[in-house]
């Protein structure tokens, strides 16, 4: 199959819709923001020690316990404060390896070409299409459980989105005047990747930073859903769910359900921003 | 009583920077077995009066006035199931890009049978015998029915196109542009098929740039500009002796006509169809413009069988 | 229909490279970045040498890395997977594999279908009301869908369905001693086959809830994907031509979302690649004895064999499935066919 291509790039071309650009952007950013805010506000906002367990166990949300507590009798409201920071971090460091070797790798492929061009495609390519939570459970389980191993296993998984991104990118600006002209006046391969073609994919790449943010974080949801990520008594939003899955039903419901809304609103918040940056930058090429 | 008779029509497209009148007052009538050709530079409105005829103005155009009576009966007026019937059964249409008008997925025979059970009732095996039939009728093997649409020629399509829509012998057929995608030798062919429809009583209306095109086939001919019409009149007449300067502009730019004349284009630009020019479109590149042009639009005026929409001839005692 | 066959095997010939590479990165990722896997997998460092030793000739890693990478290959081409280093150990891992395969296989297969079948309806739907509060509703439907949490979505529906309502089982493939006699290993197709109704109601059932939790996740991305193919082929010329030719509408829409379908086809692939991938929280979440809950207690007991053996099996079926997208492809659209 030709995966070359970026689908995600076709994907934004095509949408056009009746849901304001602005309104998803501002939701979206709200719902980042309040999380990096919490997670930098921890120790301030969070009512109790989240680690602690006390006798008040399995208690439903109540005003003292606004989200219950567990069947150890740790309050979830502060758990789940606490866990955004695990979460957040695991996510954004794997993501700042990914772009650091995918976006160079890209360039390169992209405007060089050639033999080594055709080999690392059909490698990128190959991993791209292999299920990520799958590679990542490999990476994770040979490396051991650790959020920094949870990060590492992210990272290699998502190198092939930044790298597919600013290849085709590459490869489109290569052709354009200013590369053209640049290049007529005697400007190094180097100096052009750098000075012309680096800037002109900063859009795009912020777009594709934020949809693949909002995979990464259901991927290392999932990771540590597994056990892969921490150990107890870290607060972390995967593995909370996890602890709580067989009280759920049996009607202690929410000890899973407050870490399982975190993660599916982080990742709506990441998605929703990225779908409308998506949408400004096709209308603005148009 | 005329086979269809538009009047006053009047098609507008809601686009970003305001609305465009596309079609703007058209009114003509159409005789049973009658061809008419409609002939306009690209942005004339042209295409839009062949799709509204259709009611098939593609979004966001819309038929913002006018009548269009086919029959006795006013195609606006239709609701979706009865417009659904004379739809390729008493009005058929040919699009200018065979390469694209038919689905790519399905065989041609398969086409071309459905239109017979959708319309006569008939069961598979009767509609594919039909469409042997029209096939046959448009010369064209029997194989093509069984062939996708990417295994024939952009002639071979056009003529399948043209076979459906004669297989119901429609009333009316309406080509827009139905050889600017083919090459010469392949046009002078389908211009033949489109006679033959005529002949057996079918009205044409054709839709062209080519005003060559128009004068070696049609009775009458319309001259369109700026969605509004300049000159209608036989073609005979409307050659030889045109009235309007806009057609005289584009009879002097069609090389090789009727004689060695000098070949000379008209000057300037169709206007941007969102700012008009004030008074006659037409004034800005008009060699005969007079104060008045650019001041008041000028009024459709009934000269023997021609119509014109000139101050020139208004001044010249036509009447309006 | 030579063309077609020669297409193929064009196409198989262009997934071996891809089965390679995957195989050489997960051999990479397993044998060779981290040193001892035997090490890292137990995680501790208090083994007798000649019990480190002996797991280590059971999973072949004391021979040579490039003789251990052919032999692996080799071997696994076979059907021979090597066998457990741990709990119980010297099981061949071939055994698990059927057993668990087929459990994988038919969630996936009802998964994918119920996802084919909402993202159609809701991208076609949307398509038609282009525009309207409907398309705005279902695109929010759309991301939604694609960033709900497995487990979560799971469980909410655990507890509605099954807890609740008392509809519909929450956990395993089928009830307690009514597993159909083994043909295919999909109980659904087994029970079928030897007529067994209560096996077919009871796996049915047991399948309604995990299929639609992954279904609904997967399908946003095709609500997407069909909606905007389907605004462009509604407004392409031959569709205008339909119309003109008195189609019928009903007719004509289903023309057009075959049309659209298309080039969904050519994403099914990379699509199938991710509902593996969720194939692992929902057996997680269903205790499905599939693939999933497989490498997932593999990864409990430590035993690196299995995790290896089952994570090159998924790289051999995400090729075998672009394979397969490939071939629906050329089946689907002629201008390939002939």
């Amino acid at each position: 199959m030709e995966l070359s291509s970026s689908l995600f790039g076709k994907l934004l071309k095509r949408t056009r819709t009746a849901i304001p650009t602005g309104a998803m952007f501002n939701v979206g950013i709200t719902i980042i923001l309040a999380v990096l805010l919490m997670a930098v506000f921890a120790p301030l906002i969070s009512p109790y020690d989240p680690t602690r367990a006390t006798p008040d166990i399995l208690k439903p949300p109540s005003s003292s316990h606004l989200m219950g507590t567990n069947q150890i009798g740790q309050d979830i409201l502060s758990r789940v404060i606490y866990g955004s920071r695990i979460i957040l971090m695991v996510v954004l460091s794997a993501t700042i390896i990914s772009m650091a070797v995918g976006i160079p790798l890209g360039i390169y492929s992209g405007f060089i070409g050639g033999r080594a061009d055709r080999t690392l495609s059909m490698v990128m390519d190959s991993i791209y299409a292999f299920p990520s939570l799958i590679l990542a459970i490999a990476i994770a389980s040979v490396l051991g459980p650790s959020p920094l191993n949870t990060a590492i296993s992210l990272a290699v998984v998502y190198i092939p989105t930044y790298y597919r991104m600013t290849r085709g990118q590459t490869l489109s600006l290569r052709e354009q005047l200013f590369v053209e002209a640049a290049r007529s006046m005697g400007a190094g391969k180097l100096y052009i990747m750098r000075k012309h073609i680096l800037p002109n994919l900063l859009p795009t790449v912020l777009v594709v930073f934020t949809l693949s943010a909002a995979d990464a974080i259901i991927t290392e949801a999932g990771l540590s859903y597994l056990g892969l990520s921490v150990t107890p008594p870290t607060p972390d939003w995967g593995y909370d769910l996890r602890a709580g899955q067989g009280y759920f039903t049996t009607g202690y419901w929410w000890i899973s359900f407050f870490p399982g809304l975190m993660i599916t609103l982080l990742a709506l918040g990441f998605a929703l921003v990225g779908e409308a940056m998506g949408e400004k930058i096709s209308i603005a090429s148009k | 009583m005329p086979l269809m008779s538009v009047e006053n029509l009047e098609i507008t497209y809601m686009a970003l920077g305001g609305r465009i009148k596309a079609v703007d007052g058209i009114s003509f009538s159409l005789e049973q077995g009658e061809w008419m050709t409609v002939v306009g530079e690209s942005g004339s409105g042209k295409s839009t009066l062949a799709y509204a005829i259709m009611r098939l103005v593609p979004p966001p155009g819309k038929i913002t006035g006018g009548k269009i009576v086919f029959d006795g009966m006013n195609l606006l007026e239709l609701d979706k199931e009865k417009l659904r019937k004379i739809r390729g059964k008493e009005i058929a249409m040919v699009f200018q890009d065979p390469m694209t008008s038919l689905d790519p997925l399905r065989r041609v025979g398969d086409q071309a049978a459905e239109l017979f059970v959708e319309h006569e009732g008939l069961d598979m095996e009767e509609a594919k015998k039909r469409a042997e039939e029209a096939m046959r009728s448009v010369r064209l093997p029997q194989h093509v029915l069984n062939s996708y649409p990417h295994q024939l020629s952009g002639g071979q399509r056009q003529r399948v196109m043209i076979a459906m829509a004669m297989s119901l012998r429609p009333k009316l057929l309406i080509a827009d542009e139905p050889t600017t995608a083919l090459d010469v030798l392949v046009q002078e062919g389908i211009m033949e098929l489109l006679n033959s429809m005529k002949e057996e009583g079918t009205s044409i209306l054709l839709i062209t740039h080519d005003l060559s095109l128009a004068a070696n086939w049609s009775d009458r001919i319309m001259v369109m500009y700026a969605g509004r019409l300049a000159e209608l009149g036989n073609t005979e007449d409307l050659v030889e002796r045109p009235l309007h300067p806009y057609t005289k502009g584009l009879l002097d730019s069609v090389p090789d006509l009727w004689s060695d004349k000098e070949v000379k284009p008209i000057e300037g630009n169709p206007p941007d169809m969102r700012y008009p020019p004030p008074g006659c479109r037409f004034h800005p590149r008009c060699p005969m413009a007079m104060e008045i042009c650019s001041k008041k639009e000028p009024p459709i005026l009934s000269i023997d069988k021609r119509i014109v929409s000139c101050w020139l001839m208004a001044k010249e005692g036509g009447k309006a | 229909m030579g063309s077609l066959a020669r297409y193929l095997v064009i196409r198989a010939l262009a997934i071996i490279p891809t089965i390679l590479i995957l195989y050489t990165l997960v051999f990479i990722i397993l044998r060779i970045l981290p040193g001892d896997p035997i090490l890292a997998v137990l995680g501790t460092k208090n083994i007798p040498p000649d019990q480190l030793e002996n797991l280590r000739r059971m999973a072949g890693l004391d021979k040579p890395l490039y003789i251990q990478y052919f032999s692996y290959l080799f071997n696994f081409l076979r059907g021979d997977f090597g066998v457990t280093i741990t709990f119980p150990s010297g099981v061949p891992i071939s055994t698990y594999i059927a057993q668990r395969f087929p459990a994988t296989l038919e969630l996936a297969i009802c998964g994918f279908i119920v996802s084919i079948v909402i993202g159609l309806g809701t991208g076609a739907l949307a398509a038609v009301k282009k525009g309207t509060k409907i398309d705005g509703a279902l695109k929010l439907y759309s991301i939604l869908a694609y960033v709900t949490f497995i487990p979560l979505l799971g469980m909410v529906l655990q507890y509605i369905f099954g807890v609740y309502l008392k509809w519909l089982p929450i956990a395993q493939r089928i009830d307690p001693g009514l597993a159909p006699s083994s043909v295919t290993g999909l109980y659904v197709l087994d029970s079928l086959l030897t007529a067994n109704w209560a096996a077919l109601r009871s796996s049915v059932l047991h399948l309604i809830l995990p299929s639609i939790t992954l279904g609904i996740v997967l399908s946003g991305a095709y609500t997407r994907l069909l909606r905007n193919n389907m605004v462009e082929v509604l407004s392409s010329d031959f569709i205008r031509s339909y119309y003109s030719r008195g189609i019928r509408e009903r007719k004509i829409n289903w023309y057009a979302l075959k049309n659209a379908f298309l080039p969904v086809v050519t994403y099914m692939g990379l699509q199938f690649a991710i509902l593996l991938g969720g194939m692992v929280l929902t057996e997680s979440t269903f205790s499905w004895p599939g693939m999933g809950t497989f490498i997932v207690e593999r990864l409990d007991y430590r035993d690196y064999t299995s995790i290896q053996a089952a994570i090159i099996f998924f790289a051999f079926i995400v090729g075998l499935i672009s394979l397969i997208v490939d071939a629906v492809y050329a089946l689907l659209d002629p201008r390939i066919r002939y």
